[in-house]
């Protein structure tokens, strides 16, 4: 415990305290304004976005790499890792490249009227390249636990695989599923290095709010950084609580397991 | 009778096809190609230039001290995330 006090708690803490220094009218009067207001909404529904799809494509890739052989099963698992390892900025500068107008995607996709860089779109992307690791390793090992049994029961009591993956897996899954999805829709709402990138960081549209903290740090306006980090801070934590208080709603559901 | 006994198998055939491929597919496009992109930039003014560039005795210590950092807080955490995991749960 005192070395998560110390680690977590502490900075944390910092961060509260110097913004109570502000006064409640000085703090509201940074935090409502529009620009900041956007960003946060910017930040919070892309990260949401991109926690769902990987909650989604992240349930079918742990399922593949456990259920299934097929060739360079390894190397793909390997793979999986290395959002983690890149770093972020790496990963924003190889995304921006990939799906700038004149890259290999983004050539492609314009015709179409798709633009992904320099959008809330690229954000997405961005942020579900470095979400993906969270929702594939949480679930792997969960699925690797599954009892074969219970499906094979549900088989010869007539079930459809789609009725035993609904009534069977699924309820077994969902609190793993929800833990990965938590911790990528919490990296994706504090991820800066590979976002900026690919943003484009224009204000009111492809802004995130932490690109916001430093922008007002490089202006030495540390009120100001402090009090947008307080509301990220307040946000994600009622929400993490939200998450997880659903998630001992699943285990309870699920017989107590 | 034989039809339930079949389905107690996973998916063969189409489905199974259909669910690894899916899978590929998006991790092709997803981590697949961001990371040839790397390499291809990489080594996109030849493997000469790229050596000279992680030789450079910035780089260097750059890679080094990355790794030192990783080397010790890895420990760190493995040992006081044990305890933590084991305390909250």
């Amino acid at each position: 415990m005192l070395y998560l006090s110390l680690v977590v708690l502490v900075p944390l803490a910092s961060i509260f305290l110097r913004s109570v220094g502000l006064g409640w009218a000085h703090f509201w009067e940074i935090v409502a304004t529009p620009r900041v207001l956007a960003s946060l909404r910017l930040s919070f529904g892309a990260s949401l976005l991109a926690a769902l799809l990987n909650g989604g494509f992240g349930l079918l890739v742990a399922w593949v790499l456990v259920r299934y052989r097929f060739p360079g099963k390894r190397l793909v698992d390997a793979m999986v890792d290395l959002p983690f390892a890149l770093p972020t900025a790496v990963a924003g500068i190889a995304l921006t490249t990939l799906y700038a107008p004149n890259g290999w995607l983004g050539g492609l996709l314009v015709p179409l009227g798709v633009k992904v860089a320099y959008t809330p779109l690229g954000i997405v992307i961005a942020l579900v390249f470095i979400g993906l690791p969270f929702v594939v390793r949480t679930l792997q090992p969960v699925i690797e636990e599954l009892d074969r049994d219970a499906e094979q029961a549900a088989a010869t009591l007539g079930a459809s695989p789609w009725q035993s993956f609904a009534r069977v897996i699924m309820p077994a899954l969902w609190p793993a599923l929800l833990t990965g999805f938590a911790l990528a829709f919490a990296r994706g709402v504090g991820e800066y290095g590979s976002v900026i990138f690919i943003a484009g960081n224009r204000p009111m549209k492809s802004e995130i709010a932490p690109l916001l903290i430093v922008t007002r740090l490089e202006q030495y306006d540390y009120a100001g950084a402090t009090a947008i980090a307080v509301v990220m801070l307040i946000i994600s934590f009622a929400l993490m609580l939200m998450i997880n208080t659903l998630q001992s709603w699943a285990l309870r559901r699920h017989g107590g397991a | 009778m034989s039809a339930p006994v079949r389905r107690a198998r996973p998916p063969a055939g189409l489905g199974r096809f259909a669910l690894v491929g899916g899978a590929l597919l998006f991790l092709a496009l997803f981590l697949g190609l961001p990371l040839i992109v790397v390499f291809t930039e990489a080594l996109s003014k030849g493997f000469a230039a790229y050596v000279a560039a992680i030789s450079n005795p910035i780089a260097l210590a750059a890679i080094k001290l990355t790794l030192l950092v990783a080397a010790i807080t890895v420990p760190l955490n493995l040992v006081f995330g044990v305890a933590a995991a084991w305390t909250i749960t």
